[in-house]
């Protein structure tokens, strides 16, 4: 079967300033993909080049076996920071995705409160996202990217800027909304950690301009658990991630 | 009732600054033609309200209408800058060298284009508050987070879509506090259209007063305008809260 997704030799330059070296890489169906790299290697603009936002200087990229030209709508991104709609509640912001397809307003309305039951959130259906804690923001943020495209996922760095605690807590929580959705996910982070408990596989990328420096496959049994993290082929694991990490700095 | 109290140490202040103004006039036997109490124009205003409320609610529609007509225009030529470059180059210069002509050498041209009706009036409203309300409310859109534009492009928004889900609502808060500046200007703004001609608002009044060297309506007038120019203000921030719920 082909992949979901597949990069092919994918450059990209501002200018003179190339951000982007040669990359290639490809997600299959509901494989959950991480990248991981030094910050500012480029992560995010390849994320920009998928969302079709930003346009890749040279390469292509192929999905579900077609070469697409323009990448807007055929994901669903979820920028770095919070990108919650301050003046929009919590259901209006989850339904943000299907009214810009035309979704009527209350088909719309209808899913986003379903939604947002099945995933314990129905409390905060009414509430401004600036009354929410971080990790509640970014729940939220998580399953308006799900309802609109909920069969592939590109997360930048969803819990960078969550505290230990609430970030293992989300963690588990996406891992069981992409389950739910058998979501294709390609993850931005640069928490090994995270990185090992959530992926199938991790793809660890140069500093600037980036490439792929590893591949690495995952395998911890699913479904993932907190203690999967502990067993010696985790921390073996880590303890690769982080060399190779360690190097890409040189 | 919590925010009132916030007001009080103010409201207090103002109570006793009147109470020594009238203590002065009292101790010192200033003369009512020059100074007079504040006892003095509060009765003044009393005996003149019959007269005064026509002139009031003219100045009041002025002004009204002036601040309606600033923020249509406001709006649309903050949203015009901001959807086309061509424009935002061609027009945002201008618009602040018009800032530098002089209203009020304006307004008696105002007078003899338009006559003693009260369009020249509501014109200079118009032209005293429509500055501040499309410069807050271009800002206001510009400063919509990049994050969630580009969120939006990725959703293949629309730029209509964008518009109108982004920038107009982001907008709100800094629109608000350009028309808080705006409505602070306004009634001021009325009263010198009225002061140049017409037959009928505060500024006239004032004048009259002032010519018969009637000094405690002209007190009036000055009280009157200013409480005027704080109701708006109230009634603008009550509109804030119901347009901008997100804030609270």
């Amino acid at each position: 079967m082909f992949p979901q997704l597949s990069i092919k030799h994918l450059t990209k330059s501002f200018g003179t300033l190339p951000v982007l070296g040669d990359i290639s890489l490809v997600v299959k169906k509901q494989e959950f993909v991480s990248i991981i790299g030094p910050s500012g290697c480029g992560k995010s603009t390849l994320f920009h080049i998928l969302a079709g936002v930003e346009k890749e200087t040279t390469g292509e990229i192929v999905l579900a076996n077609k070469r697409t030209e323009d990448l807007r709508g055929k994901f669903g991104y979820m920028p770095q920071e919070a990108s919650l709609l301050p003046w929009k509640t919590v259901t209006e912001n989850v339904m943000l995705g299907l009214r810009i397809k035309g979704v009527s307003k209350s088909t719309a309305e209808e899913k986003a409160t379903e939604l947002l039951k099945k995933f314990h959130l129905q409390d905060f259906a009414n509430n401004y996202p600036a009354t929410l804690s971080g990790g509640m923001q970014q729940r939220v943020a998580l399953l308006r990217t799900v309802l609109f495209h909920p069969s592939f996922l590109l997360l930048d760095e969803p819990f960078g800027s969550l505290d230990a605690l609430t970030r293992q807590d989300a963690q588990l929580w996406l891992l069981d909304v992409c389950k739910t959705f058998g979501s294709s996910v390609l993850f931005i982070t640069h928490d090994i950690q995270e990185a090992i408990l959530l992926s199938d596989r991790i793809y660890v990328l140069s500093n600037r301009p980036a490439e792929i420096v590893k591949e690495v496959a995952v395998t911890l049994p699913r479904p993932r658990k907190l203690s999967h993290l502990t067993t010696t082929k985790a921390v073996a694991l880590e303890k690769q991630l982080l060399a190779l990490l360690q190097q890409t700095k040189k | 009732m919590k925010k009132f109290l916030v007001y009080l140490p103010s409201i207090l202040l103002l109570v006793i600054l009147f109470f020594i103004w009238e203590a002065i006039v009292d101790v010192f036997n200033i003369n009512s033609q020059v100074l007079p109490a504040p006892s003095a124009i509060f009765s003044a205003y009393i005996g003149h309200a019959t007269i005064l409320i026509p002139h009031i609610m003219t100045t009041l529609i002025e002004t009204l209408l002036g601040l309606i007509c600033a923020i249509v225009l406001g709006v649309f030529t903050a949203i015009l800058l901001r959807l086309s470059a061509t424009v935002r180059k061609a027009l945002y210069p201008l618009l602040i060298i018009s800032q530098t002509i002089p209203i009020i050498a304006l307004a008696p041209l105002l007078l003899i284009w338009f006559g003693f009706t009260i369009l020249p009036k509501v014109i200079i409203v118009t032209l005293v508050c429509f500055f501040p309300i499309t410069v807050a409310f271009a800002d206001g859109m510009e400063k919509v987070s990049q994050q969630i534009i580009t969120l939006l492009q990725s959703m293949k928004a629309s730029r209509l879509q964008i518009l109108f889900l982004a920038e107009l609502p982001g907008a709100l808060p800094s629109f608000f506090s350009g028309l808080r500046i705006a409505a602070a200007y306004s009634v001021t703004g009325a009263i010198v259209g009225e002061y140049v001609g017409g037959y009928q608002g505060l500024g006239i009044y004032m004048q009259n007063a002032a010519h018969s060297y009637a000094v405690v309506l002209v007190f009036v007038v000055i009280i009157i305008t200013s409480l005027l120019s704080i109701l708006l203000f109230g009634a603008i921030v009550l509109l804030e809260k119901i347009f901008v719920p997100w804030r609270n």
